[in-house]
Parts: structure tokens; sequence; C-alpha cells
């Protein structure tokens, strides 16, 4: 036995060496003079998000200049939050993270809980930070929460309307809806339109007797894929779930008509799959070419047209969401109470949202939330459709600043998986949604 | 002739059922595999391209982008060393209960219901307890951690072992003068080996393939390879290749394990189980 | 198993000693656990959402509040589907191809062995991430081959009653192994001499099987039974990756839904309230099981 566990002993070491070999060395920090940050860690939690890998890449630059050590970790989303949680608790100065990104929907739940630390001292104090160059939507988002400013805006997320232009300019295809609706195809000014578009461009191409394109690829998955793709749909056909207030101001009727529209669509112009689908199933069948349209982040057009991801390579286009209000997303910089170095953390929120940083960053292909990145002449001329996606940015709405925000896109999620699935009618979810969000509200 | 006809016949059907069901297991695997060398593009194309030039960038992207020879070593360390401590401290509690009935049976009971209890509603509290006792993102608090649903599990795994070893053997020993520590390390410990290994392998695995704990209790240092595979799941969707090259990491230590299984079962056969 | 009247008849020293020796693991099991399970205790009797501020006033009620609620009992219901089904089948796939493994005339054994216990090692997270890849409706490999062979292309994780029949199909490809292993380890463990007596008093193979496989390995099945059910009980991770509940309300288990309440909601006091209830579930159905299998065995 005892040549046995040897021989299993040598076996597992031989295999950690291996592993341990591909490793990279780490640099050692050399001690160079007196920087003021020398010496000093700055743990930082972040979403695996392209973003997230752009900031990776600056990073070096603020380390040489302050001296600091910056850690990122980086998780996914729905972990963030757990392991959030359970840091934010910890007493002042003893949490484990000293700057983290937060999304939108959780500003309301972080503020209310007092798990952030305020900024308007330190940004008053801050010859480098300027709040006016951030566009209102974005700062009202993840910038301000009751009338204190807690964090600064990172990226957005805007949703936007992803089309195939060489289907919608395809002359046979104009020439066949001209034939059949008497007018020119346009791009949908509505939902209505849209939905009666999808169903137009579901179509079996090669004659196979199956359908190859279907006219929107949807994510009916609970409860953030279909809640957040259902809110494009309520918001522009002019519902909401909450006003100013934080009082729930939708009705049944356009609740119920704009359930209607997305299970319609769902049903008619979606993959039969597409019930089940999360972001990756519906982002894989635009990229295999099998969708004419994708509700969507409006930064998805240079993944799909990235030839190791994509089929359809320079044949997608973005607009606005037909109706032109669509959902609104971002993430911002804060520093928790919880953490043990806010200065130095304060000085890269600082450095990482300076205007000459973020433009990097968005040249890099990240979603910019200041006004003056957006209008960049370089920027500009590297992705000129950022003029629409400044637009789409300042047009679309958030999702309502509710500290059970997480909650109420649960039940949103809930009753629209069950519309679909048939085992509730489209009023009994809309009546039960304004139930739960009067239930949910902060009062 | 009949006998062998027999023989024969329940020998093919063996086989074809131990084919069918490794085919089951493999073709996924082969597919996983697969994937790990394709990019996003081919890795979702119908009808699916069969020759395609592989590309490695999956595998650069988990070990240079993100450490995972790091997250590997953390995993094999802190379940190899939680699962050598449960099998320890688990062996003599699970002889003594089987033997003795020692406070059967609430005791075991009691160790058990300790596992029945959802995760969930323990996290938050270990949590707080490991960073009271600064063992938050180190490796003896997720061994510790991990201990708390090990050593349950294999007592009740090598009870049941002992139970099946006939007392005549053990009797047989003490009757033939061996004292009964010896009788316990000669006799009964070799022919429970296949029990014990089963039970470390089956801790190694539980361990392995621990998330809750792991992602509540590690940080930077000691994240363990389930985290650090969730951490490929991005706003911009799940990085598939990349999660297929780890899944092809992660399940690189099935190597060893089916040594260990085997090497036991061999040694079982060759030596007997007694005398 | 009849009690040896040749350990009853050591000296109390001995046993004594036996004592002694189960000491460590309950100490190391209950100083882990102890001071979590009874704050959790604590905690389900108190209103508690995490983010609202601190721990709120006593509050009892919170288990009649948890056990009235529809959804709670919609889950219970799925859970109780799903760890029947995947305890039934593992089980029965698990011990057939462990005693067909335990045949020393089988070639090639080692190899099955290999290849059948390699989901072992597979975290839940990766086993639902890839199944969602192979079970693409329009994209996933499995519906191509079904579509060569003619086979209608079912839609997996969109339709109510096969999304559940889905995650059981996965949950079987990922714990049988488990059960193989234990199994074939008992199997194993098992002294020849029996069968060999088994033999010369003329018995075949269906009355070895009988009246000495089954017997001497009950309580290994009982064990590797219990385990399973345990943990099929606690299944979150397949149902998170694979439906999130859906479509739906058709997928979700109790600890999924236990799992949202507390890290979602943040409602420490009833996702609390929840746990014990399901540990109460959990305590009964073992009992019964043990009850059942001893009977079994006697």
């Amino acid at each position: 036995m005892k040549k046995g566990l040897l021989t299993i002993f040598g076996l597992l070491i031989i295999m950690s060496m291996l592993l341990s070999a591909c490793a990279k060395t780490e640099q050692p920090v050399g001690p160079e003079g007196a920087k003021p940050f020398d010496g000093v860690t700055i743990n930082v939690m972040m979403e695996g998000v392209p973003d997230t890998e752009y900031v990776q890449a600056q990073l070096s630059k603020f380390e040489e200049e302050t001296g600091a050590t910056v850690n990122i970790e980086v998780l996914n989303y729905a972990l963030m939050h757990e392991k959030l949680v359970p840091q934010l608790t910890a007493a002042a100065g003893s949490g484990s993270y000293d700057l983290i990104v937060v999304d939108n929907y959780w500003v309301a739940e972080f503020n209310r809980a007092g798990w952030l630390m305020p900024l308007d001292d330190k940004i008053a104090a801050s010859d480098k930070v300027k709040m006016d160059a951030y566009l209102p939507s974005m700062l009202e988002m993840v910038g301000t929460y009751e009338g204190k400013t807690y964090m600064l805006p990172f990226y957005n997320y805007a949703m936007a309307l992803v089309y195939r232009n060489d289907l919608f300019t395809d002359p046979t295809i104009q020439a066949e809806y001209k034939d059949k609706f008497g007018k020119d195809i346009a791009l949908p000014t509505s939902i209505p339109e849209y939905i009666e578009l999808s169903k137009f461009m579901t179509r079996d191409i090669n004659g196979d007797g199956e359908t190859d394109i279907y006219g929107a690829s949807m994510q009916g998955l609970r409860p953030d894929p279909t809640a957040m793709e259902f809110l494009n749909y309520l918001y522009s056909m002019g519902g909401q779930l909450y006003d100013l207030d934080g009082k729930v101001i939708l009705t049944q009727e356009v609740g119920v008509a704009a359930l209607d529209a997305y299970v319609d669509n769902m049903k008619s112009s979606a993959p039969p799959g597409a019930p089940s689908y999360g972001f990756d199933e519906a982002f894989a069948t635009v990229a295999q070419g099998k969708a004419f349209s994708y509700i969507t982040y409006n930064w998805m057009v240079p993944v799909l047209d990235n030839p190791e991801q994509s089929q359809v390579v320079d044949k997608m286009k973005v607009t606005a969401v037909p109706g032109g209000i669509g959902l609104l997303g971002g993430w911002g910089w804060a520093i928790p109470n919880s953490s043990a170095n806010p200065d130095a953390a304060w000085a890269f929120i600082e450095w990482v949202e300076s205007f000459d940083i973020a433009k990097e960053r968005a040249l890099l292909g990240g979603a910019p939330t200041r006004a003056d990145v957006f209008q960049d002449p370089d920027v500009l001329a590297k992705y000129p459709h950022y003029k629409d996606v400044e637009k789409i940015v300042g047009d679309s709405i958030m999702f309502p600043m509710q500290s059970r925000a997480p909650q109420i896109v649960e039940v949103l999620g809930r009753v629209i998986s069950e519309t679909i699935a048939g085992s509730m009618t489209s009023e009994a979810a809309i009546q039960e949604l304004i139930t739960e969000s009067n239930n949910l509200a902060d009062k | 002739m009949l006998v062998k006809f027999k023989r024969n016949f329940g020998i093919t059907i063996s086989h074809f059922l131990l084919i069918l069901s490794s085919l089951a297991i493999l073709l996924p695997i082969l597919w996983v595999i697969r994937t790990s060398l394709a990019n996003r593009l081919i890795a979702y194309k119908i009808p699916p391209v069969w020759f395609f030039t592989p590309t490695f960038d999956n595998y650069l992207t988990i070990f240079d982008k993100y450490p995972f020879q790091q997250y590997f070593v953390n995993s094999l360390v802190i379940s190899g060393i939680a699962s050598i401590v449960a099998l320890i401290i688990g062996s003599l509690a699970a002889y003594s209960i089987a033997r003795f009935r020692t406070g059967d049976p609430w005791l075991r009971l009691s160790m058990l219901s300790t596992q029945m209890l959802p995760p969930i509603a323990l996290v938050i509290p270990i949590f707080l307890i490991m960073r009271f006792v600064q063992m938050w993102d180190t490796l003896p608090g997720l061994v510790l951690a991990y201990l708390s649903f090990n050593l349950p599990y294999t007592v009740w795994i090598l009870i049941s072992f002992f139970q099946s070893i006939p007392v005549e053997i053990e009797e047989a020993a003490m009757i033939d003068g061996c004292s009964r520590i010896q009788s316990l390390v000669r006799v009964i410990f070799p022919v429970a080996l296949p029990g014990l290994l089963s039970a470390g392998v089956f801790n190694f695995i539980l361990n392995w393939n621990e998330f809750l704990f792991a992602l509540i209790l590690t940080g930077r240092n000691t994240r363990t390879l389930p985290v650090a595979i969730a951490s490929l799941w991005t706003q911009q969707g799940v990085n598939i290749g990349a999660v297929s090259a780890a899944t092809v990491v992660t399940i690189l230590p099935v190597v060893i394990l089916t040594y260990v299984i085997q090497k036991s079962l061999v040694r079982n056969l060759t030596f007997g189980s007694v005398k | 198993m009849a009690k040896s009247t040749f350990f009853n008849s050591l000296p109390t020293r001995d046993r004594k000693a036996a004592k002694g020796l189960v000491a460590p693991a309950v100490i190391g099991i209950w100083v882990v656990i102890l001071f979590p399970l009874l704050y959790a205790l604590y905690v389900s009797v108190h209103d508690w959402i995490l983010s609202q501020g601190e721990i709120g006033r006593l509050n009892f009620s919170n288990y009649i509040t948890v056990l009235q609620d529809p959804l709670l009992l919609n889950a219970a219901k799925n859970t109780v589907i799903l760890t029947a089904s995947v305890v039934i089948l593992e089980i029965s796939i698990g011990f057939g191809l462990a005693l067909l493994l335990n045949n020393k005339c089988i070639r090639l054994r080692n190899l099955y062995l290999f290849i059948l216990l390699i989901p072992m090692l597979m975290p839940p997270i990766t086993v639902g991430l890839i199944w969602r890849l192979l079970l693409h409706p329009d994209l996933g490999i499995i519906n191509y081959a079904l579509s060569l062979v003619g086979l209608p292309q079912p839609i997996w994780l969109a339709d109510p009653t096969l999304a559940m029949i889905t995650i059981i199909i996965v949950d079987v490809w990922h714990e049988t192994s488990f059960i193989i292993l234990v199994l074939l380890a008992g199997l194993t463990s098992l002294p020849d001499e029996l069968y060999e007596a088994a033999m010369i008093d003329g018995a075949n193979a269906w009355q070895k099987f009988r009246f000495v496989t089954i017997p001497l390995l009950a309580p290994t099945i009982l064990v590797a039974t219990i385990i399973r059910m345990i943990a099929a009980l606690k299944t979150y991770d397949l149902v998170y990756i694979l439906t999130r509940g859906g479509p739906g309300i058709a997928t979700e288990t109790i600890s999924y839904y236990i799992y949202k309440v507390f890290f979602v909601f943040l409602d420490m006091g009833k996702s609390s309230a929840m746990a014990f209830i399901l540990l109460g579930i959990i305590v009964l159905m073992t009992l019964v099981l043990m009850r059942v299998m001893r009977r079994v065995e006697q």
C-alpha cells in the first residue's frame, strides 16, 4: 500500500508542478521614491465584462503613478450580489473590498442599507472629477440617491434593437413586403409595428419546410433576462412601474397590452425554445444568422462583428428600441463603508474616471457614460454609431429606484414566464405584478 | 455447452450495457473537449463543423488571463487535506459506532441531521465566524468549513462498511491472540480498505465540487475551481470555450482517482479478504 | 444485524475506549456547526431583511407565513417529484452497473469504470452550463443528432413538463457515478468465503444475489440512498443554471426557492424558517426510509 500511496502522491505533485509551471511570475513592486500610496493594496470587486478587462489593461499606469497595488477580483453578475452582501455588512474599515462596482438595480438596496460611502465631500474637494460631464440619465441612475452622490457612473448598458441590415435592405424581401402591406419597408417606430415586421421576417429561406430565420431572437428565461426584455415593450408602449416618487402607476390596460404583445412576439416570431433562452442561447441564435432582430445591449454590435464569434459580421445595425424608449442600465463605482482604504480607493476612482482614461477605455470598446467622451472626435471616428447610442442612453428609462428591486424583478420574471407557459393569463399576471409592486414599494 | 453459451451471452449483454452507459457519459465529455478547442462561432454551429483548426485560445484564456493553475492547486490542496482529516477522524468514530453501537441511534442521526439543513442557512454565520477568527480567505478556514459536511458523511459511509464486515473475522483474529488494536489495524482496515478509499474519494469529490462555501469564504487567495468557472459567465454571455477548457482541467484528477480505486480493488482481489 | 455477544462481553474499560474514538468526530462536527445552527434558528424566529437594517423583532409567525406561501407548496411538490425520480433511477442504474463491473470476467472493466466516474468531478455549475450548450433546441448537438435519425426535436427546457424531465436526466447523468462508486466498493469488500459457502450449498446465481449480496449490501445501499436523497432534496444549483425555476414555476425546488428568498430578497428570517422546515421534511423522510429499509433487511 505504501508504494501505491507514494505513486499517488507523486502524481499529485507532478500535476501541481506542471500546472504551476504555466503560472506567470508576478512582478515585484520596486521600491521607488515617495509615491502617495506606496505599499497600499486596493482590493476591488468587479464583474466579468469587457469594460472590466479594459480597466485591467489600463491598470499599470495607475500603479506606476501612485505606487499602489490594485487587486481586481472578477466575478460573474449573479454571484457578485451574493458575495458582496455579507462583505458589505462588515463594520466600517474592516471589509475585504475597498472599492466595488454597483449595478443600477442594487443602488437603492445598498444605499437604504447604508452600505455605501457618500462621495459629495470628496467630489467637492477634488479638482479632477467633473460631475457635469456625465449624461444626466446616467448620473440619476448610478450616481445619486436621495440627493446625495454615492457613485460615479462607470459604463452604460442601455438596450437597443439590433437587426440584420442585409435582410432589411434585400430587394426581394423589400418587394415582397411592399406586395403584402402596400407600403415601403421601414424600421418599426412602435412595438406593434415591430411585431408585424418580426412576423414578416420569420421565414424559410432555403425551402426545406423549416423556419431558418426567426423574426426576433428572444430570452424568456426567468427572472432578469425576460423581465429586462419585457420592460422595453412596456416602456415603449407608454407604461411604467413606478413614478419618480415611488408610487405604482402601472395600469392594467397598458400592462396587459405590453405583455400580450411580448407573448405574441415570443410565440409567433421567436425560436420555439425561446421561453428557456438566457442571453447565451438568444445571442448564439443571432450570431449563427438565424434571427432577424434582437433587443439587447447597445454594445453588442462590435461583438457580432467579430468573426471568431459570429457568422453575421458587418450585417448588423443598431437602432433605438421601437417606440424609442428602451431600458437603461449601467454600473457605477462606489466605496463601501466597510472599505479599509477609502482614500486610495477614491484616488483610483479619480484616475479611472478622468477624461483621458475614460476616453482611452471608450476607444478600446468601452461603453461611455460621459457626454464629452461620446462626442470626442476620435471616439466618433472609430464608432460612428455612438451618436445614436448617446441619444438612446439619454432617452432610455432605468429600472425603478427601489430598494427591493431584485425582488420586483423576480416577481416580474415569474409572472411573464407563467404567462408564456400558459399557467396564468396576462390579466392575472399584471394584476399580481401591480399588487406585488405595491407591497414591495419603499414607503 | 449450454452453460458456456449462457455465460458468453451474459458477458455480451454486460458489455453491451456497459458500452451503452459509457457512451452516454463519454459523448458529452468528448463534445466538451471539442468545444474547448473551438471558438464561439464553431461551438454553436449547426450542422456541426467536424474538421476545424483547433485553437488553444481557450486554454490561454484560463491559464494566462485567469490563473487557473493557481485555482487548480487551491482546489487540490483544500479538497485533499479536508478529506484526509475527515477520513482519519471519521473512520475511528465509524468503527466505534459500528462495533459498539456508541450512542445508537441518536449519535449517528444527529450527525447526519446537521447535513439536512440547506447550507444556505449556515453560510452567513460561518462567514461571520471566519471573519471573527481571521480565517476568511485562508486555506485552513475553508478546510475547517468543509469538515462540517465531510465528517458526517464519512462517518455514515464507513459505519455501513464496518458493519458489512462480519464480526467473526475480528473474533477469529482476537482468538488467535491479536489485541483489539492489532485486529483493527491488521484485519479490519485491510478488509475495509475499499470502503475507506471510496469514502475518501467521495469526500474529495464533495470538496472538489463544493460551491456555496467556496464562494462566500474565499477571496483572491483561495478561490477554487467551481467559483473560478462561474466567473467565466459574464454579462456578455458564458465564455463556453473557456468553460469547456476549465472543465477539462477540472476532471483531470479522475485519472488519479480511478487509479486509487482500481489499485484498491485489485489489491483486494490479490490478497483475498482475510487470512 | 444481530448484536454480537462477543463484543458485549468485552470489559467496560474497552467499551469506554470505544466511546473515546467517537469524540474527535463529534467535537469536530459540533464546533463548526453548533454556532451557525443556533444562529440560524435564532434568525428564523425574527423579522429581518438584511438590506433594511438590523435584526428586527421576535416573530414566531415566520413559520406559519411561509407555510401559507403557495409558491413554497408548489416548490415542495416539485422537490418531491425530482427527488423520488432521481433517487430511484440513480440507485437502480448505479446498482446495476456496479454489479456488472464487479464481475471479474468482464474485460476492460477498468476502462469502463474510468469513464463512468468522470462526471463525479464536474461541479454542478459546469454540468449545467455544458448541458445548456448540448440541449440548445436549434443549435445544440443533441437535437441535431435527433434530426439526423428523423426523431422529433424537443424544446427541452422551454416546455413545463419536459423541463422537469430534462433536469432529472441531467441529474442522473451527473450523480449516478457516486452510486456506482459506493456500491462497487461495497460489493468488493464482501468476503469471498460467503459466496464459496453458498456455492457449496448449491445456490444458483439468483439465490446468491438474493441471499448473500442483498442482505450484506443492504446497509451500504441504505447509506447511498440516504445520502443521495438528502442531496437531491437540497438541489438548487442545477435548477439555477438550467431553468431558474421556469418555465413558469414548473421546476422551482424548495432549495432554489430558499436560496432566492435568502440571496435575492435578503429575507433572512423567512429563508431560515423555510430552511428549518426543509430540515424537518428531510429528517422525516430519512426516518421513514430507514424504517422501510430495516424491514426489507429482515
